[in-house]
């Protein structure tokens, strides 16, 4: 018998792989971005349900709020996108197939081999302290290339805006 | 994203309003058109009334009497008044503020409030007569103008507050579809249009009528051109006609109010052309006359119509919402645009 | 166990149904504010005062007809306007509007979450408050909607950012994301946050303005140019949404711009009544919205998004950078010296700013001779 739970983690999952699913599948580039804010979103439930607010708040905050509303609008500034057919698994399949079945070989494979930690109980004063301790004092060289890969893109976002004004 | 939004061309279409008003003065003797003058630019009937008026007496070679042009400069001036107070107020409205349009309704209504006690309408007044004016002003209303007067310059400073002084309009206007001088007199425009381009060219200075010479005001001029220009320059312009009007009321002389004629007004055949600054420009009559109780011809020049031409090329190249103060600015009456 | 469930289902229904009612009364009372401030008279012809004008005006709506035009996508047409008004609700679960009380021998906290990242919680739900104006914008098939949901979007994902920057700074002094903690921290300081945040406190009031699209920053239905934007489509019930769930919008920011910088639910003054307070402070709130909506006329898009981007979020860095040095170097007296500080340098900006403001405009309208030399 799963515990409310576990049954609260299958229900997320669920959507989670549905929606990844639509993604791919439906036809309609909108609804294929409006699915795939869909499934971030319950990546996020995935996230708070383990314990992981911070992680999980910050995954609404970035790829719901931010990066997919970025995709809506560049789907809706794009003309000929909305309404046009496109691109579906019927005719692109024979090259999905093999590359799909070989990602899910490699990736099954590595989830089989991983060592898991035991399930963790959940931090007293939530995990965003711990978050951010680990970026400046473990993680600190992969945080700050992080922040120049950003600024790099950052700059290179300014340069074409630039460039299409003058 | 890609560029933003822009106007790239602009085809101004007259027409849908068109009555024949120019038409009709040809069926109508010179008394019976009076009351359809008020409906070309209803936003200042005053003026136009007053012209058509003093083009007959140009026309019939006659003098008003010295006190009826005392009260058609105080009335053309309040209705000068009225007609950039709705400038102001739909210019602020346009641009998303909607206290400023409230605020200058409340001051218009009051001077609407003056020409009812005058003349018992406020909007088609009917009140000028060829050789005069239709009655006399009424006791109580020099007491109530002056009190109009003196609270106006402290409303003036309110809507400075809310628009003058105001960071994000004066953001919106200024420096928006610059028109230059020459430019400006190439396209025949006229008014404060012209005048915040630089040329300093009102009617009421260099080619005086009435009584304006014995009144002492200044051209609201700016060199600028842009719509914040035009905006300032009738502002200021409020506060030039309010003088005016303060003179008139103090010097207005006894006597009578206007001339006796003949309702059946025969002016020898001839023609004449009269024009005077109006709210949005100059406004001119043409008539010609062939000796009956009927103008062979009515021609009328619309400032509105004049300072329209303006749109296409001074709204290219501006956002679409600029748009908005552009065409505001420019103060566009379309009964007069389409006669 | 059980009594916290019934506790917690007992808030949440109260808190739900106070928004909710609060809604009909702020859009009264806003209009009756701003017809005051435009010397007019306002609703008075339904219920005394026009108190029922805004419950008429529901009637109406709910009992039209629901339209769908041709040509929308029905289903994003209809979530567009629950999206619009449902993380606004959502938002206001971790508000805490009380110090906690005791019932029936048990502390209750006046609260109906007390989740430990609240501040981040209610980010991540003001950042879903986009998709209303998207799915609405798209679904309507109206060009006029799809210009008002992009605008729209745009401006709250451009204003998000010196929000969540100020916030952060709040974070710094408080050291702990929970908004409860905020409140408490700011009794401990013996100062409200808005003294120390001064420039924050600016900052998240212009960023907020734009994030509800309100006027000056209404951009997204600016009628002279793109008629309602991302709601022109809609009509009845689902119109009344999205007008609702500006307005609960505007409560919950109110409320959390209380906690976090107004001392949430503390007196200022006198004894601490449960709740009244906090509804002072969150309707003075709302009162200075309604009251800029009275004042200024409607920014041009491209100078919207110039003062967010070139403005406010190098303005709230810089606010950052200087808490976090201040608290730093400052120590026990940090929060004395950013009071001070951040005061001084908001009068000198605004001086400055006035000064050049000034200077700009004030070029004497030119007047041409009196002379009447010919033409």
């Amino acid at each position: 018998m799963p515990s409310v739970l576990q049954l609260v983690f299958l229900f997320f999952a669920a959507v989670t792989v549905v929606g990844a699913l639509a993604v791919v599948l439906v036809r309609n580039l909108f609804h294929a971005a409006l699915w795939l804010a869909v499934t971030f979103l319950s990546v996020a439930s995935l996230f708070i349900v383990l314990n992981a607010d911070f992680v999980g708040l910050s995954q609404v905050i970035v790829y719901v709020g931010a990066i997919s509303v970025l995709m809506l609008f560049a789907i809706m500034l794009t003309e000929d996108v909305v309404g046009a057919r496109g691109l579906s698994l019927r005719s692109a399949w024979p090259a999905a197939l093999p590359v799909a079945a070989g990602v899910c070989v490699v990736l099954v494979r590595w989830f089989a081999r991983y060592a898991w930690l035991p399930p963790q109980p959940p931090k007293p004063g939530g995990t965003a302290g711990t978050i951010g301790l680990a970026f400046i004092q473990k993680y600190l060289f992969a945080f700050e290339l992080a922040s120049v890969i950003l600024l790099a893109a950052l700059i290179g976002a300014i340069y074409l805006a630039k460039e299409e004004r003058s | 994203m890609t560029k933003p939004i822009r106007t790239e061309e602009i085809e101004v279409s007259m027409g849908p309003l068109h009555r024949g008003m120019e038409k009709i003065a040809e069926k109508r003797t010179y008394f019976q058109y009076m009351p359809l003058v008020d409906r070309f630019d209803y936003l200042a009937a005053m003026l136009n009334g007053a012209l058509y008026c003093m083009t007959i007496e140009k026309l019939a070679g006659m003098e008003p009497p010295r006190r009826a042009e005392y009260i058609r400069v105080i009335m053309m001036e309040l209705n000068r008044i009225a007609s950039h107070l709705v400038f102001v107020g739909t210019l602020g409205l346009d641009l998303g503020a909607s206290t400023p349009f409230i605020y200058c309704f409340r001051e218009r209504e009051e001077i609407l409030d003056l020409f009812d006690l005058v003349c018992g309408a406020r909007m088609t007044f009917n009140y000028m007569r060829p050789g005069g004016v239709a009655k006399d002003l009424p006791p109580e209303f020099a007491p109530k103008c002056r009190e109009f007067l003196k609270k106006m310059p402290a409303r003036l400073r309110e809507y400075d507050d809310l628009l003058s002084n105001n960071e994000i309009f004066v953001e919106r206007m200024r420096g928006v579809a610059k028109i230059g001088a020459d430019e400006a007199v190439n396209l025949g425009l006229s008014g404060p249009t012209l005048r915040a381009s630089g040329v300093g060219f009102d009617i009421r200075r260099f080619e005086p009528y009435s009584v304006y010479p014995e009144f002492d005001f200044d051209v609201a001029v700016r060199e600028e051109g842009d719509c914040l220009a035009r905006y300032l320059c009738r502002t200021e312009e409020i506060r030039q006609s309010l003088r005016i009007v303060q003179q008139a009321l103090d010097g207005l002389p006894e006597g009578p109010s206007s001339t006796r004629i003949n309702m059946n007004l025969k002016p020898a055949a001839g023609e004449v052309y009269h024009h005077i600054e109006g709210a949005r420009g100059e406004m001119g009559c043409y008539l010609v006359s062939d000796g009956t109780t009927t103008p062979v011809r009515l021609k009328w020049r619309a400032p509105s119509f004049s300072n329209l031409a303006v749109l296409t090329s001074a709204l290219p190249g501006w956002k679409v919402a600029d748009s908005v103060a552009i065409i505001g600015s420019i103060d566009v009456v379309l009964g007069e645009v389409d006669r | 166990m059980l009594f916290d469930l019934i506790a917690s289902f007992i808030k949440a229904v109260l808190v739900f149904a106070v928004v909710m009612s609060f809604v009909p009364f702020l859009i009264w009372l806003e209009r009756k504010l701003v017809a005051w401030m435009q010397q007019r008279i306002g609703p008075n012809r339904t219920g005394p005062f026009g108190l029922l004008q805004p419950i008429a005006d529901a009637v109406k709506l709910i009992i039209k007809e629901n339209i769908f035009p041709s040509g929308v996508e029905k289903i994003t047409y209809f979530l567009a306007p629950m999206m619009s008004m449902i993380p606004a609700l959502a938002a206001f679960a971790v508000i805490p509007f009380g110090s906690p009380v005791r019932i029936m021998g048990r502390t209750v906290n006046l609260q109906v979450a007390d989740v430990n990242i609240g501040i981040l919680y209610i980010l991540a739900l003001s950042s879903l408050a986009v998709y209303g104006a998207v799915l609405a914008g798209w679904s309507s098939n109206n060009k006029y909607s799809l210009l008002g949901g992009l605008r729209t979007s745009a401006q709250m994902i451009s204003y998000e950012l010196p929000i969540g920057l100020s916030v952060v700074s709040i974070v710094l002094l408080t050291g702990s994301l929970s908004l409860n903690e905020v409140v408490r921290s700011q009794a401990s300081h013996g100062i409200w946050n808005i003294f120390p945040q001064f420039l924050g406190f600016i900052i998240l009031l212009i960023s907020y303005n734009a994030e509800l699209n309100r006027a000056p920053f209404d951009l997204g239905e600016a009628e002279s140019e793109i008629v309602a934007g991302y709601h022109t489509e809609y009509s009845g019930f689902r119109f009344a949404m999205f007008y609702m769930g500006e307005y609960v919008n505007m409560v919950t920011v109110a409320a959390l711009v209380t906690v976090l910088f107004l001392g949430g639910w503390q007196a200022p003054f006198g004894p601490e009544i449960p709740l009244l307070w906090f509804l002072i402070k969150i309707f003075a709130f709302i009162l200075l919205y309604m009251w800029v909506r009275a004042t200024f006329p409607r920014v041009r898009y491209d100078q919207l998004m110039a003062l967010g981007w070139k403005i406010l979020v190098p303005a709230s860095l810089a606010n950052l950078a200087m808490t976090a040095v201040i608290i730093v170097l400052g120590g026990p007296n940090a929060v004395r010296i950013l009071s001070v500080g951040s005061i001084v340098l908001a009068v000198l900006v605004g001086l400055v700013l006035k000064a050049a403001v000034a200077l700009r405009t004030k070029s004497a309208p030119g007047l041409a001779p009196p002379a009447g030399a010919g033409s």
